[in-house]
This record gives C-alpha cells, sequence and structure tokens, in this order.
C-alpha cells in the first residue's frame, strides 16, 4: 500500500471515528431526507421522490461541509506533520462518499418499497449520484468561505433554488444537482431530460467542484517560496554546518531603524548566561 | 529610562539591566549582573560559556529568517526580523501582546507566508500552537496515531512514543476521553506531545505550558534542558519572565507604536 493510500486511509478512519461519535448528526441525517420525502407523500410519488432525493443532497452537503470546517484549524499542523493537502482531502472524500453510499442505499430501498418508481434505474441511478455530487458541493463550499454560516446559508441556497425552479428553466443547468434531480424526476415517472445528458452534468459538476476544492485545499499546504522546510532532514544531520544551505544572515547594521509615523517591530537579543 | 533618546547603537549595554529589572530573578537565580549581551540576531558572533557545557556551540544554525516582514491591513508587524537558531540552542521570544510573535513563529513554520524575506530551516518542524489545535472528537491515542502517520510511524510506535511524553507530564494515557472532556492543562499536555513526535530538529513552542499546574510547568524547563542537550534548536514564546534565565538568548519583539513626538531617526523609543 502506497503512503498516499495509508495516510488518506488513516484520515479517513479518524475523520469516521469523529462522525461517528456525533450520534445526534448522524440520525439527523438520516432523518431529513426521510422527513422531506415522508412529508410530500401526499402530493403524489414523483414529489415525493424529488425532495426524497434533495434532502438527501441536503444532508451530505452539510455533513460535507462541516467536516471540512471542523478540521480547519487542525488540518496546517497535520500538513506540518506530513500529510500532503490531497491526502487529507482524498481521505475526507472517501468517508463522506461512505456515508452518501449508505444514505443513497437506504434511499433508494425505501422509495422503491414505498413508492413503487416508475423506474427503478432512474432512482438507482439518483440516489447514487445525488450524493456524489453533494459530497463535491459540500467540500467545495467549505473550501471557499470560511465560516459555518456563510457555508450552510449557500448550501440552502443552492438546493432551495433547485426545488422552487421550474422544471423546464435552462437556469436548472447552472446548479449541480440537476443532473441527479432530472433522475429523480424520470423515476417518479415525469417527463425529464434524457438520460446521458443528465449524467454528464452530474459527473462535470461533480469534477468541477471538487476541483474548486482542491484548489482551495492548497491554502494549506505548509511552507511557501519564502520558507523552505527540509523535512528529510534528520536532526544529527542538521548539526552539520553543511546541511544550511545559505549564509548566516549578514549583521544589519541599522537594525531598529527609525520610521517617521510608525515604530515597526524590533528585535532586541541578549544572552541571560554568563 | 524612560525619556532617554540615545542612539541605539550606543545603548545595548542597557540591555541585560533592562532585563535585569524585569526579571523577578530567585534566589536561585543569576544575580543582575550575570546578564551580558554577546549578540544581536543575525549577528554570528560567539563567545562565552553556556551551562557548564563549554562553548557556544559553533554548527550552523538550524533554523535562519532572514528579513522577515508581515503586514496585517497595512500595519507593519514584522519590519526586516532576524533570527538565527542554533541546534542545542533555546531561544526565549517575548514581547507585548501584538508584539508578533505568534505570526514570527508560524512565519518560521511555514504556517503563515511573509511578505518578504526567507526562512530556511534544516530539519523536520515542531510546532506547538498556543491554542490547542486538537481534534474535540478524537481520543488522546486517536490524536497520536493521527499525527504519527504522516511521520510513517506505525499505530504503535506512535501511541508509545506519545504516551511516554505525555506520562512525563502527567498525563497517564488510560481514560480513552475525547479531548473535548479533557481539562486545559492536560489538552495542552497532547498539544506539546503531539509536537514532539518524530523527534523534530526544531522545536517552536508559543507558550506551551498554559494551563500546566506549577509542578508540570516546573518539570516543563526541565525537559527543555533535555531537549536542549538533545540538539535541538528551540524557540518558545513566554510571557513567565522569571523562567527567562533557563533559555540561552532572549529576543524581545518590541510592538509597534507611534513615534514620541521629537524623536529623531536613529533613536529608540522602545527601550523605556
Amino acid at each position: 500500500m502506497s503512503a498516499f493510500v495509508r495516510r488518506s486511509l488513516t484520515a479517513a478512519e479518524m475523520q469516521a471515528r469523529q462522525l461517528l461519535r456525533r450520534r445526534l448528526s448522524l440520525y439527523i441525517l438520516v432523518a431529513l431526507p426521510l422527513a422531506l420525502y415522508l412529508s410530500t407523500l401526499t402530493n403524489g410519488e414523483e414529489s415525493a421522490i424529488q425532495f426524497g432525493a434533495l434532502g438527501m443532497g441536503w444532508s451530505v452537503a452539510s455533513a460535507a461541509l462541516f467536516s471540512v470546517l471542523a478540521a480547519r484549524a487542525v488540518e496546517p499542523r497535520l500538513v506540518l506533520a506530513g500529510y500532503r493537502p490531497a491526502e487529507l482531502m482524498m481521505g475526507r472524500f472517501l468517508l463522506l462518499l461512505g456515508i452518501g453510499a449508505i444514505l443513497g442505499g437506504i434511499g433508494a430501498v425505501g422509495m422503491t418499497l414505498v413508492s413503487g418508481p416508475a423506474s427503478e434505474g432512474a432512482l438507482l441511478a439518483s440516489c447514487a449520484l445525488v450524493p456524489l455530487v453533494s459530497v463535491a458541493l459540500g467540500l467545495a463550499v467549505g473550501a471557499v468561505l470560511p465560516h459555518d454560516l456563510e457555508g450552510v446559508l449557500v448550501i440552502i441556497g443552492v438546493v432551495g433554488v433547485q426545488l422552487s425552479l421550474s422544471q423546464s428553466s435552462w437556469l436548472n443547468l447552472l446548479l449541480p444537482l440537476d443532473g441527479p434531480i432530472q433522475l429523480a424526476y424520470r423515476a417518479g415517472g415525469l417527463p425529464a431530460d434524457p438520460v446521458v445528458p443528465m449524467l454528464v452534468h452530474a459527473l462535470a459538476s461533480t469534477v468541477l467542484l471538487l476541483g474548486v476544492a482542491a484548489a482551495w485545499s492548497r491554502k494549506v499546504r505548509v511552507g511557501h517560496p519564502r520558507v523552505r522546510l527540509e523535512p528529510g532532514r534528520a536532526a544529527g544531520a542538521a548539526r552539520q554546518p553543511a546541511s544550511i544551505r545559505v549564509p548566516i544572515p549578514s549583521w544589519r547594521p541599522e537594525p531598529l531603524a527609525v520610521r517617521s509615523d510608525l515604530r515597526p517591530s524590533t528585535l532586541r537579543s541578549y544572552e541571560t548566561r554568563p | 529610562m524612560g525619556g532617554e533618546s540615545l542612539p541605539l547603537r550606543n545603548r545595548p549595554e542597557r540591555w541585560p539591566l533592562l532585563a535585569c529589572w524585569e526579571l523577578p530573578l530567585g534566589a536561585d537565580q543569576r544575580p543582575a549582573d550575570g546578564y551580558r549581551r554577546v549578540t544581536e540576531v543575525g549577528d554570528v558572533t560567539v563567545g562565552g560559556d553556556r551551562r557548564g557545557s563549554g562553548s557556544w556551540p559553533l554548527t550552523a544554525p538550524t533554523l535562519i529568517a532572514s528579513g522577515v516582514v508581515k503586514a496585517f491591513g497595512g500595519r507593519r508587524v514584522l519590519d526586516g526580523i532576524d533570527l538565527a537558531v542554533r541546534p542545542g540552542e533555546v531561544v526565549g521570544l517575548v514581547g507585548e501582546n501584538g508584539a508578533g510573535k505568534t505570526t514570527l513563529l508560524r512565519i518560521c513554520a511555514g504556517l503563515t507566508a511573509p511578505d518578504a524575506g526567507s526562512v530556511q530551516v534544516g530539519g523536520r518542524v515542531g510546532y506547538c500552537p498556543q491554542e490547542p489545535g486538537l481534534l474535540d472528537l478524537l481520543t488522546a491515542d486517536e490524536h497520536l496515531v493521527y499525527f504519527g502517520a504522516a511521520l510513517g510511524l506505525g499505530r504503535a510506535a506512535s501511541v508509545a512514543a506519545g504516551r511516554r511524553v505525555l506520562e512525563e507530564f502527567g498525563y497517564p494515557v488510560a481514560d480513552g476521553k475525547v479531548t473535548r472532556r479533557l481539562s486545559g492543562g492536560t489538552r495542552q499536555k497532547l498539544n506539546l506531545a503531539l509536537a514532539l513526535l518524530g523527534d523534530p530538529a526544531v522545536l517552536l513552542l508559543d507558550e506551551p505550558y498554559q494551563g500546566f499546574d506549577r509542578g508540570v510547568y516546573v518539570n516543563f524547563w526541565d525537559h527543555v534542558d533535555a531537549w536542549r542537550a538533545a540538539g535541538k534548536a528551540i524557540v518558545i514564546v513566554t510571557h513567565m519572565l522569571a523562567e527567562l534565565s533557563r533559555v540561552d538568548r532572549v529576543v524581545e519583539l518590541a510592538v509597534a507604536r507611534p513615534m514620541a513626538a521629537g524623536a529623531g531617526a536613529g533613536e529608540s523609543a522602545s527601550a523605556s
């Protein structure tokens, strides 16, 4: 097993352990789509499937968002310790995909048994793609937005707009969950777009959102062009003068130069031992 | 000293006196005249005995920060800071709140990018932040495994190495509590143990003893001596001036403040 895979799996395991200890969150993750589905059953099977799928998207995207935000303070330390940001992100992605698969499985079985969908294949595809796109959505929102309130509002907004738009509106194409939701329409027996473009839309949205998340996750990279860390160098080796690439900084003739308006931070140094 | 405006270059000999005035020395600590200025940051002049070890280590620094500049919101917090720390040297970084101590440490760790200047670190960095950067719902052992995996350590090795440190600091890990349920001092001990995992060459410790009780606090400084003896380059941000006698060099960051009226170039207003 490569180091990348091993570290990604460790990251996934630790994030899973945290999530499993948040039992109430787990219950709500399942209860939200279930509540949306059951509450709309009286309006007809077709809309219930659509709401159930959107509820699943809401749950998974929120879980992804909070997994990013909860780790934000610690991740730079993990990267400093030796993780690559991509390993942490992969670990999170794997975990959330697992959660999404479980939710999607429960949803697919439950809705098949209760609603008797017009197209079981479309329902299955929808229940597989909604979590996939939602994980990517949550990761992207969590990466771009620094605070939970903003992130939650954006996810509510994206899913809410998806709910409120008419099925024929071209604006649907701009929303990441359009592909899986169209599949949910088809599963409910409603007229919907052709299957292949929906699949392409879902996969393209996933790739785009994961790209955004990956690009932003580079912000937790430790070390900058001006900060050269040499993690491969052992402590013993570091004691050798030859291990230092640059000369010792030269004496600064006027280190405490006075500014006209503001005195910058300055260093004074003195030995405390005779 | 307040109100004086001697040219800085003529003043360095005053810093030891200033230190003496600031430091409440205990009976077992060196008298005021024991303080002797030997170098400014960036100056490679060496000399003088240190702790009976013979001499300053004549090796090249493991950590070199050169001309580090950092501004926040138009206010320049760090302006051309040079800092060099050698293996087996302990530097105490002191200064008022807002002087840029944590910023400088984060820049040295690579966690914050400087606006200008450079940092060279010859080895792995162990960084202990002021606020424990821990995951609330993981246990101490799980933290050790998580961080140890980054270093290529196996589970058992990570846990053994981390527990050894934790036990030395008075936290024998046997309760399996998640860190959210630990006291502040215990969380900080775990924070420190994570920084020490993998035997880093450079230790950057930002007030690492927050929440330690008295016994553990004293014990901490004994550990600093041991880390020094092991050849680590150590920077400790501290407000505990009473313990500054236990570091090799004190580096003070003076907070940016408006110039006193009438003060001219080459004068220092921050000494008072």
